[in-house]
Order: structure tokens, then C-alpha cells, then sequence
């Protein structure tokens, strides 16, 4: 029989973050790389006698010309950098494959070098992801761990972290067992009373079936309810500042990220395009986008602005709606526009919670303003005043974006060790949307058993889609186990 | 092959080999069945009925493929129900209890006047296999016979063991030997075979029963036939009653358990959940103070009594005591002791779709031996073995039916994919598409199907052409014409009414003149399908099918939708000589189901328990690779 062809070809990436650092390491991965390191690293008796898991110290030089062997003196090499090689033998390496890890000095030049060198050596640069696909090509790492991973690598917080761990370990499996148990056996009673005890006249009760069913949709709900934190775990909260020209975003925006990341002008529409940057507050990643100022008159480049605004105000998890304190009537129609409003028709999409900022407070006359502070929590707007010059509700500010922060569930999701990934949430909803028309169905319509049995088996195969349980197999031992069947 | 009398060989006479044998005779290729009794043929050693739920389906399917069940059971059934007739369409199915002696003589003499089949009485002692194709059959008295088609069809026969209490003789059922040189031969060929078993009750003498302290049950006032074929029908109908255990008969299983080959581990072999004896029941379910047994005759006139419920391997004494503690058996006579026989079967991983052997071409298997129980369900594959087994001489492609084409394809999709460790029995909880499959719609749903095979005559396939053309029509009628709902303005179409009023199309006239005009047209196409002599049965049948097609059709579509989901995935077509072991990604427990069922689609893998969401992914990983060429 045959084989699947392997992954022929060796790669080689930077393996640490690019940017500067003590270390960077480089990683070979292939049939080729013990070859290839070979190419350009000398050192000990490299690569005769080499053991997996013993690192060596040489040098690691561009490799000579084709054609030629490395030159064997010191003197004759293109030296880059003196490095430790690790080769990480087949199959006890992170991808399954050999490899050979090259800790390096840290530093864009250094490390990019380096790469550049195994490439002119025979490597192909890896893609991103790629070490962690033949990790899991490889058998090393499962789908959702490899899945995992990748979110580990991503996590820009503690929290993240946190979660993607929890997946690595399953926490989400034992969650979706507690979903398909009771249907798995409301699945059994129905068809007990179909196939087995048709002669006995037994019939399972409607109300029942009611209760199961809604239980399951709550269940769901209860996962789907903390699906949106994946998102949020993964890139962070997104914090959108919007309001008319001049209002101070740029300002209020410099001072949320704590160094001067925009640029601040009197000139009103200075802020061309959107300018976005991650700080981390309490464990979590917020990412803050400066936006153009929204006004009616603007020109062609200030306009593509505004429709960027537009844009990424619809996708924000919290807009900052900035008012200034000393001219609150000014130009504040249309800065929102349509932006908030649930699309036509779909009330299952939450409406984004909205922070009013005054700005300027210093500014304001005391007791001049046509917005009031304090607001309505539970219209999901607050009213916080600030000013950018003197600092004043900067503190507050955050205080209500770490509140709101916590209205998504995130700690939720994590402690349940339950991150939805889109190809989960996908799954769950339709289950969930299944359900939802079987108990209407059912209300309404009084369906026969049978037409129940067979929806909720498609369910069900949905569900085991997730959790990659094939339960035809085990629904019929749910039923000998309940009934006693003798015909 | 040059010199061979035969095209195929078919070993054993009972419910696979006779539909094996006929099909492949009735297609034209030159068969020779081979049984160790021509007395045998067509004989049903345990229940005496065929269909029930499910199994009902498979019958009509059989039948409109061109099988031969439907018609004998319909020529010689004595009580004719149609169960679960107040549950839904779907899962409504007929029974039949069988008169067994007129129905195995039937069934002998069609096979003994079959033109181009040949009877030989014999014992099937070995297999003959040439360089990994089978060659014939070698049998004790009759020599060997060549053919380069043998279709293995020996139930539970193979080193078959009988247990009545502490005795044992080996037997594959009561009265017939075992088989036991085939089974050598198929291990040698490197097959894994699989204990299993199987219980039938005791019978009683029918004078000795006290019928009137039991329930009757009846048979329907308006009998229905399993087959389209059968026309007038009108059978003599006889009762059967039920009686039930008691605490009493609990206790005298609980006091004899260590006598009983179940419990004393005698008996190897794994044996149905769904059939449990006696034993079993008591112990299992011992907060059940009754367990109920139904008493069914054997034929019309014979005097043996079957008691339906009562399987069972304890001795003959505890048999006697069991019985003579039910109320209205309490002076009955045993007259043959209940018994259980443990067998050889072939796990069905090692056939392919076509139930040709995956190691030894040209050999077919099919019934008990592949592991399933029922006659019904032996029946089903006997007839795609022997179809498959006449077009693979004739070089054409097998005929493989659909999950969603008939319940014969979910039995045979279930057996090739499935890990089946015990007796496989067809119940309509197999089947995904359920709500498709009925007893309604098979002429219409396996028509093409029915033409690929080409067993029906030229008249049947006119009756089907006819009946099918019939439901296009009304239903047609239906989407087209528009009536009054009562009471109000609305008119909408006539099906759409139906369907809100979940009402049949009997009840049309409520919706007014129109509603009364579209009955009058009905009425007339129903009456020319009658004048052509289309039995009346088929003609109420194709209504029904209307009706339930209304009814269901918003259902399947949901449904539908659900599976939708999934169903790509049996487009994507896996390579054949693909070695799972490789691929170090897929779970070891996938890896060897993969590599023992060899799956053509990646929708079929996905049915294998023990192959996981995780599992499929990397397998369509690396589907992209393979097509691709080296990565």
C-alpha cells in the first residue's frame, strides 16, 4: 500500500518574535536539515557524531559558493554570528520532522541574516503557521491544539494566554457532553417507543420533549454567550474613538496609549486615517483606533477617512463618543449616523455599548452643558469627563471601559476553559437554530415521534461534529440499556 | 473459465441463498445451489413471520427489486398486521406470521423449477480458491464443483454449536449438521472470524395451551400484501394470543442461572441486545415483574405453538417449570425445547460494498455469516449478492443502493462501515433518512434502481411505470389546483391545504366545489389504473405516498438541510491503496478502522465510530496533498 507523500521540502524561519532582543532563534525543519546546517554552522565535529538534544557552540556563516564546500579555516568563512545549534532529531521535535534550532544574537540584522544564509543553503522560508502544520501533520499536536497554539502565539495577555492553555487541556469537550446527554437520551425514549415498545403503547411526553429541548438551547446559549470572548481574548478589545473634528481625539487617543502616537494639530481634520494601538490594561488587550473626524464638509482624502471611521465603528466592541464640553451642540449630528443601529430584522446582534467623553472639561463652564454626566447604565451609555491637557477622568475613563470589558464574559470563557473558534460557534448555532425550530415545530404542529426522532438525530450528528462523537453507535446502547426489548 | 458447468455457486438453501440463487438464475447466468437438504430450502428456524419494524421495509424493497420474499410470504402468510399504524408513516411497517411449511414448500418448488438453476444435495466441505480468485466448491458426496462465482450464504451453520441447558451437539440448527470445513478454509485464507449466537424459544403442543385465559390478537380486518405483484388477497386469517411472565417464573430463571450456558460463560459467542432470552430479561431488567410473550402459530393446521419472548438456552427441565408458570400455559407440553447455537460469522469489514470478499475475489457472502440476524435482513443481501455476483461476470459495475435510497443500503452501508459486534438487526432508527424511506413510496423511490437490475418482467415494470405515473399525477393535481379553505376567502393550493389541515385526501371535499371536483378527478385516474389491472393495494398505496409525501415533504427539507452539512463529504472520493498507518496525525483507533474498512468516500469514514471530526479534517489535509502530488 502506499504513503501519503511527505512534506519534501526543508524550511527555515525565525522562530522569536522579530524586533530586538537578547536571543533569536532560527529553526530548520525537514528531511534536509541536518543537511543544510551543515551548509552554513561549524562547529565541534558538526555534523558527524551529532546527538538529538545536545546543543553545540560554533559559527554559523553564509554559506560559500555553489559548488564549493565550506572553506575550512575560520579565516575563510563569512562569519555572521557565533550561535549554539540545537538539532532536535525526528520525531522528538516540535514539528515531528529534524530540525536544528540556531540561538542567535537578537536583533532584526542578525537573525534575517541568518535566515537569508539557510535559505542560500537549500531552505525554503516557511509560511506562517507552518511549523505548527506539520506539528500537526505530524500527529504532534491535535486540530484544536494545534488550534490553540496558534492563539497561544497570539495571546497578547495573561488572559488569553490563560484560555488557550485550558483548550490545549479540553475544557471545552466535558462542556459539550453536558449538552448531548440529555438529548442523546430524550433521542433514546423516542426511539424506544417507535421500534421497541410499539406493542406496549408507549409515547414519549410532549412537555418532555418541551423541557429537554429548551434545556439543551439554554446550554448553548450558555457557550454561545461567551463565544464572542475568543475574539476578544485573541485581538483584544476594540475601542473606537469617534466624534466631529477637533474634538480631542487624537489627544484623548495619546493619552489612553501614553505616549505620543498620533499627531495633534489645531487644524481640524489632521487625522487622516485611522491609527490604532494595543495597550494592555489588567491582563487584557485593548486596541484603540483614532478615527477622522466625522463632519459634513470634507475633502476627498478627509472623506475615504470618514468612511473608514464609519466602518470601523460598526466593528467596535466599544465606541468612545467624543463631545466636546465647550461646544456641545456643534456639528454632532451625523457623527453616529446609522452606526449603532441593529441591522433591519437581526435583534440577536447586540447593540455596541457606547462611552460619551467630554472632552476639554477644563475648558467648560461649570454647570454648561447640555449633557448631563452619569448617563443611563442600562441604555448602555455612560457620560465621563475629561480633559486631555490637565488629565482630569482619565482614571474614570478606564474604570468604565474595564466595566463594560467585564459585561463580555470574558473571565467566563477562560475559567470555563470554553474559547469558540468560528468553526465551533458555526456548529453550535446551527444546533442551536435546529433546536429552536423542533420546539416550535412541535408546539405548533405536533409532528409525530418519528419526524421528532429524525430531526433531533440531525442535530445531534451536528453537535458530534464538534466534539467528534459518532453517537448512532451510541444511542442504540442508550436504548437497550432503558428498555427492555424482546421482539 | 473454460470447463466449469456453472457461472455461480450458491452454498446454502435458506433465506440469503434462495434470493441469491433465483436472482442470479432469473438474470440469465447458470447456477448450481448447493444445500445439505433440499427439504430445507426456504426454512424458518425460529420465528415464524416475516417483516415487523423495519423489517416490513426491507420485504417491499426486496420485492420491488425483484426478489422472491414478498410473494411467498404473501401466498403463504396466516395473519397479516401492519404495525405501528398509529405512529407515523415513516415507522408504520407490515408483519406477517408465515404457515413455515407452506412456505419452505413454496419456496422448494420454485427453486427446484427455476430454469438455468441447479439443485445439488450435499455438504459444502471447502472452499477452492486459485491465486486469489475463488475457483468452486468442494462438497462431501457430490465431488467438487467449479464456478468462478461462489456465493457463501451458510447462516449458522459454520462449526455451528447448540446449547440446550448443559448439553451441547454440534448442529447448526436443530436436526441439520454443522458445517465445519469452510470455516477451516476461510481462516486459511486469512479471514478473521467472530463467535456469535442466537436463541430460539420452545414450542408447544397447541391442544395443551388453555386459550382462553390469553389476550387474542388479531390480524387486520383489511389484510395488506407485502408484494405489488400480489393481486386478489384475501387470506384465511388465524389469531395469536399474548400471555405473560410472572414473579413466580422470575424466580425459577434466577434459581437455575447456574445452569444456564449463558451465565456459566459456556457459550462463547456474542449474542443480540435486541433478541435478549429470557435469562437475560429477568436478570437485566429485574424491576420488571412481567415480561410479555406472544404465543404464535407455526402454520395453519400444525400443532406447534412458537412463543415469541421466550429464547432461551436453560435446561429442559427449568424450560418446563418456565412455561408451566404462565397463566393459561399451566398444563402446556414443550415440543421442542428452546435453544441456543453459537456459530462462526465473517465480520462484515472484510466484504466490500458489493459483498464481494475483499481478500479472495469472486467470493461473495452474504446473510447470518456476515453477521446479521433476521431472514429479512439475510434476504436483502442475498439478492445484492447475487445481482452483483452476475455483473461482475457480465463486466458491468455493481449495484450499490444509497443510505437515502433504501434501507437495503443502509444495511449494507452499516455492515461494510460499522464495528458489529453483535447480530445486526435493522431497525428504523439506522436509517438517517427515515422520513424518506417508507413503505409507501418504495415502488417509487427504487424504480430506477429496479430497472438497473432488471429482474422484473416486462409487465411488473409496466405495473411499477404505471403506479409511479399515477402519484406524479395527483400530486401534480395537487400543486396546481386551488380550493376555498372553509370558512374563509383564502384559496391556496390544494396541497398546501392539506397540509395545514394535516388531513388525507379524503377529506378534499371539505374545501368546497373545487375540493370536490379535484376527489372526482382522483377518482377517475384511480379507476383507470384498476381497469388495467394494477391491484388495488398499489393504487391506495400510491395515494398514500401522496399524502405522506405532502405531509413530510417541509420535514425532509429541514431535515435535509441538516444533513447537507455533511453530505460533500461523500463526494470526496478517498484512494483506494492508501496505507492509514502513515498518516501519523489521524488517532491510532482511526487508523486502524480506516485501514479495516477502507472507506471509498470520506462521508463513509465519517460513519465509522472512532473517526472523529479531528480524524476527517486531516484526512481532507491531506485529500489536498494526495491530489496534488508531492508536497
Amino acid at each position: 500500500m502506499n504513503k501519503v507523500p511527505d512534506d519534501q521540502t526543508t524550511v527555515v524561519a525565525l522562530a522569536t518574535p522579530a524586533g530586538e532582543g537578547g536571543l533569536a532563534v532560527v529553526r530548520l525543519s525537514g528531511p534536509e536539515a541536518v543537511v543544510i546546517a551543515a551548509r552554513v554552522f561549524r562547529g565541534g565535529s558538526f555534523p558527524i557524531g551529532i546527538r538529538t538534544h545536545r546543543a553545540i557552540f560554533g559559527e554559523l556563516f553564509r554559506p560559500a559558493a555553489e559548488g564549493t564546500g565550506p572553506a575550512s579555516t575560520t579565516r575563510g568563512r563569512d562569519v555572521i554570528d557565533h550561535v549554539l545549534a540545537l538539532p532536535l532529531l525526528a520525531p522528538h521535535s516540535y514539528t515531528g520532522e529534524d530540525t536544528v534550532e540556531f540561538f542567535c544574537h537578537g536583533g532584526r540584522v542578525v537573525a534575517s541574516e541568518v535566515v537569508a544564509a539557510c535559505c542560500a543553503a537549500g531552505a525554503r522560508p516557511a509560511p506562517p503557521g507552518e511549523f505548527t502544520r506539520r506539528a500537526f501533520l505530524n500527529g504532534k499536536l491535535t486540530l484544536d491544539q494545534a488550534e490553540a497554539v496558534a492563539d497561544l502565539i497570539h495571546a497578547g495577555d495573561v488572559r488569553s494566554a490563560r484560555a488557550a492553555v485550558r483548550q490545549l487541556l479540553g475544557g471545552f469537550d466535558a462542556e459539550l457532553a453536558k449538552i448531548e446527554e440529555p438529548l442523546l437520551e430524550l433521542l433514546a425514549e423516542l426511539e424506544g417507543s417507535l421500534e421497541f415498545m410499539a406493542e406496549e403503547g408507549l409515547t414519549v411526553d410532549s412537555s418532555r420533549i418541551m423541557d429537554v429541548l429548551g434545556r439543551s438551547c439554554e446550554a448553548i446559549d450558555g457557550l454561545l454567550r461567551v463565544a464572542p470572548a475568543g475574539r476578544l481574548l485573541r485581538d483584544g478589545v476594540q475601542v473606537v474613538l469617534v466624534g466631529p473634528p477637533n474634538v480631542g481625539k487624537s489627544s484623548l487617543f495619546n493619552r489612553l496609549v501614553g505616549e505620543q502616537r498620533a499627531i495633534v494639530d489645531d487644524d481640524p481634520g489632521t487625522t487622516r486615517d485611522v491609527i490604532s494601538t494595543r495597550v494592555i490594561r489588567g491582563g487584557q488587550s485593548f486596541v484603540l483606533h483614532d478615527t477622522a473626524g466625522l463632519r459634513t464638509e470634507a475633502d476627498k482624502v478627509e472623506r475615504k477617512g470618514m468612511a473608514r471611521t464609519r466602518s470601523m465603528a460598526a466593528s467596535a466592541d466599544i465606541i468612545l463618543r467624543l463631545v466636546a464640553s465647550n461646544e456641545p451642540s456643534a456639528d454632532q449630528a451625523g457623527d453616529l449616523d446609522g452606526v449603532n443601529a441593529p441591522s433591519p430584522g437581526d435583534d440577536t446582534k447586540p447593540v455596541t455599548p457606547v462611552v460619551t467623553v467630554l472632552t476639554k472639561c477644563d475648558l467648560a463652564a461649570t454647570g454648561d452643558t447640555t449633557i448631563s454626566p452619569g448617563g443611563d447604565v442600562a441604555a448602555g451609555r455612560m457620560i465621563v469627563r475629561t480633559s486631555s491637557r490637565t488629565g482630569e477622568g482619565l482614571a474614570e475613563l478606564w474604570s468604565v471601559l474595564e466595566d463594560v470589558t467585564a459585561g463580555f464574559h470574558i473571565d467566563e470563557a477562560v475559567s470555563l476553559g470554553v474559547v469558540l473558534n468560528d468553526r465551533h460557534r458555526a456548529r453550535l448555532e446551527q444546533c442551536r437554530a435546529g433546536l429552536q425550530e423542533l420546539m416550535e415545530m412541535h408546539q405548533h404542529e405536533h409532528p409525530a415521534a418519528e419526524v421528532v426522532a429524525t430531526l433531533l438525530t440531525g442535530i445531534l450528528t451536528g453537535l458530534g461534529e464538534v466534539s467528534g462523537r459518532v453517537f448512532s453507535e451510541h444511542l442504540l446502547d442508550s436504548v437497550f440499556r432503558r428498555f427492555c426489548v424482546g421482539k | 473459465m473454460g470447463g466449469s458447468r456453472f457461472d455461480v455457486i450458491v452454498v446454502g438453501g435458506g433465506h440469503a441463498g434462495i434470493e441469491a440463487a433465483l436472482a442470479c438464475a432469473r438474470l440469465g447466468a447458470n447456477c448450481a445451489l448447493v444445500t445439505h437438504d433440499i427439504g430445507e430450502i426456504g426454512r424458518m428456524p425460529c420465528n415464524p413471520a416475516i417483516g415487523g419494524l423495519g423489517k416490513g421495509h426491507l420485504v417491499r424493497e426486496i420485492d420491488v427489486l425483484g426478489g422472491e420474499m414478498g410473494r411467498a410470504i404473501d401466498d403463504t402468510g396466516i395473519q397479516f398486521r401492519i404495525l405501528n399504524r398509529r405512529k407515523g408513516p415513516a415507522v408504520r411497517s407490515p408483519r406477517a406470521q408465515a404457515d413455515k411449511h407452506a412456505y419452505q414448500r413454496r419456496m422448494e418448488d420454485v427453486v427446484t423449477t427455476q430454469s438455468s438453476l441447479t439443485v445439488i444435495e450435499g455438504d459444502a466441505t471447502g472452499l477452492l480458491v486459485e491465486a486469489g480468485h475463488v475457483a468452486g466448491v468442494q462438497t462431501g458426496g457430490a465431488g467438487r464443483i467449479t464456478a468462478p462465482r461462489v456465493i457463501l450464504c451458510s447462516g449458522t451453520f459454520l462449526r455451528g454449536l447448540m446449547h440446550v441447558g448443559e448439553t451441547r451437539t454440534t448442529g447448526g440448527r436443530e436436526g441439520a449438521a454443522s458445517s465445519e470445513g469452510i470455516s477451516a478454509d476461510l481462516a486459511r485464507l486469512g479471514f478473521t472470524l467472530r463467535r456469535l449466537k442466537t436463541g430460539t424459544p420452545p414450542r408447544l403442543l397447541r391442544g395443551s395451551i388453555d386459550f382462553k385465559r390469553l389476550t387474542p390478537q388479531p390480524g387486520d380486518e383489511q389484510p395488506v400484501p407485502f408484494s405489488f405483484r400480489t393481486g386478489h388477497f384475501a387470506p384465511d386469517q388465524v389469531e395469536c394470543h399474548q400471555a405473560s411472565t410472572n414473579a413466580g417464573t422470575h424466580e425459577i430463571i434466577a434459581a437455575a442461572l447456574d445452569r444456564s450456558p449463558l451465565f456459566t460463560g459456556l457459550i462463547a459467542g456474542r449474542g443480540p441486545r435486541y433478541c435478549p432470552s429470557i435469562e437475560d430479561k429477568v436478570v437485566r431488567f429485574s424491576d420488571k415483574d412481567r415480561h410479555l410473550l406472544f404465543l404464535e402459530p407455526e402454520g395453519r393446521d400444525t400443532d406447534e405453538i412458537y412463543v415469541n419472548g421466550l429464547s432461551t438456552s436453560l435446561p429442559a427441565d427449568v424450560q418446563i417449570k418456565i412455561v408451566q408458570s404462565i397463566p393459561g400455559l399451566e398444563r402446556a407440553r414443550i415440543v421442542r425445547y428452546g435453544y441456543a447455537v453459537e456459530y462462526d460469522s465473517i465480520p462484515s469489514w472484510q466484504v466490500g460494498a458489493d459483498l464481494q470478499a475483499k481478500s479472495v475475489e469472486g467470493l461473495y457472502l452474504a446473510g447470518q455469516i456476515l453477521g446479521t440476524s433476521g431472514y429479512e435482513e439475510a434476504a436483502a443481501q442475498g439478492l445484492m449478492a447475487g445481482v452483483n455476483a452476475v455483473r461482475g461476470l457480465d463486466g458491468k459495475p455493481p449495484v450499490i443502493l444509497g443510505r437515502d435510497e433504501a434501507y437495503a443500503g443502509v444495511l449494507i452501508d452499516d455492515l461494510v462501515t460499522k464495528e458489529i459486534d453483535e447480530p445486526y438487526r435493522m431497525f428504523t432508527s439506522r436509517a438517517e433518512h427515515r422520513l424518506h424511506l417508507r413503505c409507501d413510496n418504495v415502488e417509487s423511490r427504487l424504480m430506477s434502481a429496479a430497472e438497473e437490475i432488471g429482474l422484473l418482467t416486462s409487465r411488473e415494470r409496466d405495473l411499477l411505470v404505471q403506479r409511479n405515473e399515477f402519484v406524479d399525477l395527483v400530486r401534480t393535481l395537487l400543486e396546481k389546483s386551488r380550493v376555498r379553505i372553509s370558512g374563509k376567502r383564502e384559496v391556496v393550493r390544494a396541497s398546501r391545504a392539506l397540509r395545514l389541515d394535516g388531513v388525507g385526501l379524503g377529506d378534499l371535499e371539505k374545501f368546497g366545489t373545487e375540493g370536490a371536483d379535484l376527489i372526482n378527478t382522483i377518482n377517475l385516474e384511480y379507476n383507470k389504473l384498476l381497469n388495467n389491472k394494477i391491484p388495488p393495494h398499489v393504487a391506495q398505496g400510491a395515494l398514500e405516498q401522496v399524502e405522506n409525501d405532502i405531509k413530510y415533504r417541509g420535514y425532509i427539507v429541514k431535515h435535509d438541510k441538516l444533513l447537507r452539512q455533511r453530505s460533500h463529504l461523500d463526494h470526496l472520493e478517498l484512494p483506494t491503496e492508501l496505507d492509514y498507518m502513515t498518516i501519523k496525525a489521524l488517532s491510532y483507533e482511526a487508523r486502524e478502522k480506516l485501514n479495516r474498512v477502507r472507506p471509498v468516500t470520506l462521508g463513509q469514514a465519517g460513519r465509522i465510530d472512532g473517526v472523529r471530526a479531528g480524524d476527517l479534517a486531516v484526512l481532507t489535509v491531506f485529500m489536498k496533498r494526495w491530489t496534488s502530488g508531492a508536497g
